[in-house]
């Protein structure tokens, strides 16, 4: 009973990805798998059919961004609000998204290459975060974790502000509709070698939240009563709050913004599996997974035109968060 | 195992809450801080734990000062147990006292079958092994109580340290929380707590200390500290000290009984 519900998240990922690597505006049937599995092993050496060029090339890596996106978002969404005891925080709740935007953004406007946005999306995320912690670390003496959390909605207006400007700026019949597609989010140009590097960053972040997940589940109480727990909170709370900006501002970098995502998943998985860190993180991660892939199915498959990931997910998210205001619990999940 | 004071001066940078806060505690003991509020009971409080730091003066632990040890040390030496509060996330109650058991693993560990058994152990010691798999949220403000000292008892620390443990309690969970106390000094924990009612500190305590005026007004027995002269000063308020048939003492306000007599 314990592990039943991580069976039942495992198979509907599967479910998700399966269906996910099927459906598109280019349908796929099993035998283009089944001709890419056999070329990828060296048994089909004929000529690639469309089908599979199609598998190798677009589905697979979008699919395997959708998971990795959503996994992610939902893991720091998870992480952040275990830390800051609050189930409406969201892993921008320091700044780290909108960072990541203007770092996009300013690359988009220098005409840099796809790399190099990402690069710039990847430092601006991790610079926002730096610079709320290190005015939360300045302002001693008041409550950390609000400090923490106002800083990172001035640092983050203000980064919005600057976002703002550069749209201004930007061309408006070249650049700006590719800031605007790329601060709604969207896994449509997201090739194998971007995962290849992004993949990893992930898994560095989340090595620490595993690796931790009791004493993080203790910081739940707050700090002093961590603290006289034996947790020791200043250290911690810095390396997770990395961990999770660090698997935040990767994804971000190449998948744009997709906001509601990590605030509505671990709510979900707090409701299947309660509220302990190291039950919560996983199942997290795996119904992300399956969210993000399910919702970019639809992205690439409601329109004629993609469907920016933000829109969709906020369709979702606004009702959502509605819906837990108005159960009106002093305690959660 | 000894918890000691030295000359302490508490309070927040550049704001002085008390000063030549000397005193000590060892096993069995019963040590209840009383004072009006805002004397500094709770600065006091987070200093003996270590969260905040001393202005002057050295908290020490067996001779050892507090300021130099790690806090899973120091969780090994002091346990604390906050007034009974709601968390925000719905932990079940042997969640919570599981907990207490952090600072007895290794960094990347969470509890085992080992701590599990132990946790549930200490739920029944103090009469409540049938809530562990209850939601803290949802229980009663003493079983929470309850749980918290659960919690504490499951840290293996030998001092205890319980900030207002019958604060906001019914009068027959204030009785039930109290007598866990007694029975805990019984089996060799020392206990520091506060609280705002002196019949408390008569009814439990070995040793009262009063924190008002900026510091360590009084420290002694509860019968020589816990007396209408001390009481009235530093409460503002006349008050008696009488003892009844039974030869107990209890503390009343010094104004005419209000219900008619005969």
């Amino acid at each position: 009973m314990r592990h039943g519900v991580f069976v039942l998240l495992l198979a509907t990922l599967v479910a998700a990805l399966l269906l996910g690597l099927a459906v598109g505006p280019y349908p796929l049937g099993f035998a283009d798998v089944l001709h890419a599995a056999a070329r990828a092993v060296g048994v089909d050496n004929g000529a690639p059919t469309p089908g599979e060029i199609v598998f190798g090339r677009v589905r697979l890596p979008r699919v395997a961004a959708g998971m990795l996106v959503g996994a992610a978002l939902a893991g720091a969404g998870t992480t952040y609000q275990t830390l800051f005891r609050n189930p409406l925080v969201s892993p921008d709740i320091l700044g780290v998204a909108t960072g990541a935007g203007l770092g996009a953004v300013a690359g988009i406007l220098l005409s840099l290459p796809v790399a190099g946005i990402q690069g710039l999306a990847f430092v601006g995320g991790l610079a926002t975060v730096g610079l709320v912690y290190v005015i939360a670390a300045a302002l001693r003496g008041h409550d950390r974790t609000l400090v923490l959390v106002l800083g990172g909605v001035v640092v983050g207006a203000l980064a919005g502000a600057c976002i703002s400007l550069v749209k201004i700026l930007a061309d408006p019949y070249d650049q700006l509709p590719a800031i605007t597609f790329w601060l709604l989010g969207s896994l449509a140009g997201v090739k194998l070698a971007d995962l290849a590097t992004v993949a990893p960053l992930v898994l560095a972040g989340l090595v620490p939240l595993v690796l931790f997940r009791w004493r993080i589940g203790v910081l739940s109480l707050g700090d002093d009563e961590a603290r006289s727990l034996g947790v020791d909170v200043f250290r911690l709370r810095a390396l997770v709050i990395g961990a999770a900006t660090l698997m935040t501002a990767s994804v971000v970098a190449v998948s744009g913004v997709i906001g509601w995502v990590g605030l509505m998943i671990p709510h979900i998985a707090r409701m299947l599996v309660g509220p302990n860190f190291s039950r919560l993180l996983p199942a997290s991660m795996l119904l992300g997974a399956s969210f993000m892939l399910i919702v970019d199915m639809a992205a690439r498959s409601i329109a004629r035109v993609e469907t920016p990931l933000g829109i969709l997910t906020a369709v979702l998210g606004a009702p959502f968060f509605l819906w837990l205001l108005a159960r009106g619990r002093r305690t959660w999940g | 195992m000894r918890l000691e004071a030295r000359d302490l001066s508490i309070g927040y940078r550049g704001h002085l809450v008390g000063s030549d806060i000397s005193l000590s505690l060892g096993p069995g003991e019963v040590l209840c801080l009383l004072g009006p509020n805002g004397a500094g009971k709770t600065t006091l409080f987070r200093t003996l734990l270590g969260l905040q730091p001393a202005l002057g003066g050295v908290v020490l632990i067996d001779g050892a000062p507090l300021a130099a040890l790690r806090p899973a040390e120091i969780a090994r030496h002091l346990a604390y147990v906050p007034q009974a509060h709601v968390t925000e996330f719905s932990y079940s109650v042997l969640d919570v006292v599981l907990m207490g058991r952090t600072a007895r693993l290794k960094p990347f560990s969470s509890p085992g079958a080992a701590d599990e058994r132990l946790a549930r152990d200490k739920l029944a010691g103090l009469g409540i092994a049938d809530l562990a798999a209850q939601d803290y949220t949802r229980v009663s403000g003493g079983q929470r109580q309850l749980a918290l000292i659960a919690r504490a008892l499951a840290q293996e620390a030998p001092i205890l340290v319980l900030d207002e443990p019958t604060a906001s309690l019914d009068f027959g969970n204030q009785a039930l929380v109290l007598g866990r106390i007694r029975d805990l000094a019984r089996q060799g924990f020392g206990i520091v707590l506060s609280t705002h009612d002196p019949d408390h500190a008569l009814l439990v305590s070995t040793r009262v200390a009063i924190i008002a005026d900026g510091g360590l007004r009084a420290i002694g027995s509860p019968d020589a500290v816990v007396t209408a002269e001390m009481l009235s000063a530093i409460y503002r308020t006349q008050v008696l000290v009488e003892e009844t048939p039974s030869g107990r003492r209890v503390c009343v306000p010094a104004w005419e009984s209000a219900a008619p007599r005969g």
